[in-house]
């Protein structure tokens, strides 16, 4: 059984995307559910779910949701911070790809589930790119 | 069940022939052992969330905001 750390462009497309995303999106994390394969996220991605959301009842809908799906909901310690900082600067990515990165390894994750390409510049995790355009 | 808990009480329980074919054949499809394949459906439908209850979440999460 693998581990994915689904990312919080990956969340957002699921709950905001438009119907196309939302299938494409739902359709791999079905087959990887299927496959009984476990999927993580970080509190960060969760927040900013959440922070996009009004009614608070949506909210804890929001939440509890996340909860089922993901088998856990990780997050880093503040011994962590010097080496996302590091890695900030010294790969010249923001903040959020860092952190996501450093929780990811950190836990063991096995592939990092994004909608984007910008985690490929590392060598450290593979990558699995949900393509949302149709070319 | 997590992969790091210990994992020794020894169980012995009889199949019949059709169980036991069911079961190393669904084992083979996921490329684990049956010993592994009993543990997974103990922590599905007994001690964890159920690959049927995550996926009805996620769908749930999808249609939050229909566009």
């Amino acid at each position: 059984m693998k581990k994915y750390f689904l990312t919080k462009d990956i969340l957002h497309e699921l709950i905001y995307g438009d119907k196309l995303k939302k299938a494409k999106i739902v359709l791999k994390l079905e087959e990887l559910l299927k496959k009984n394969e476990s999927l993580f996220t970080s509190i960060i991605s969760v927040n900013h779910i959440l922070e996009k959301e009004i009614d608070l009842e949506k909210r804890k809908l929001i939440l509890r949701n996340i909860n089922l799906v993901c088998e856990k909901i990780l997050s880093l310690d503040n011994e962590d911070l010097p080496l996302t900082l590091a890695m900030e600067s010294e790969f010249d990515i923001s903040h959020d790809i860092a952190v996501d990165l450093i929780i990811a390894t950190k836990f063991g994750m096995d592939s990092v589930l994004d909608t984007t390409d910008k985690f490929r510049f590392q060598k450290m995790i593979s990558v699995v790119s949900v393509i949302l355009e149709s070319k | 069940m997590k992969p790091n808990k210990k994992i020794d009480k020894k169980f012995q329980m009889l199949f019949s022939e059709e169980e036991l074919r069911t079961l190393k054949d669904e084992a083979a499809k996921r490329n684990i052992s049956a010993s592994e394949f009993i543990r997974m459906c103990i922590k599905n439908d007994l001690t964890e969330k159920t690959s049927y209850s995550r996926i009805l979440a996620l769908n749930t999460l999808a249609s939050l905001n229909k566009k």
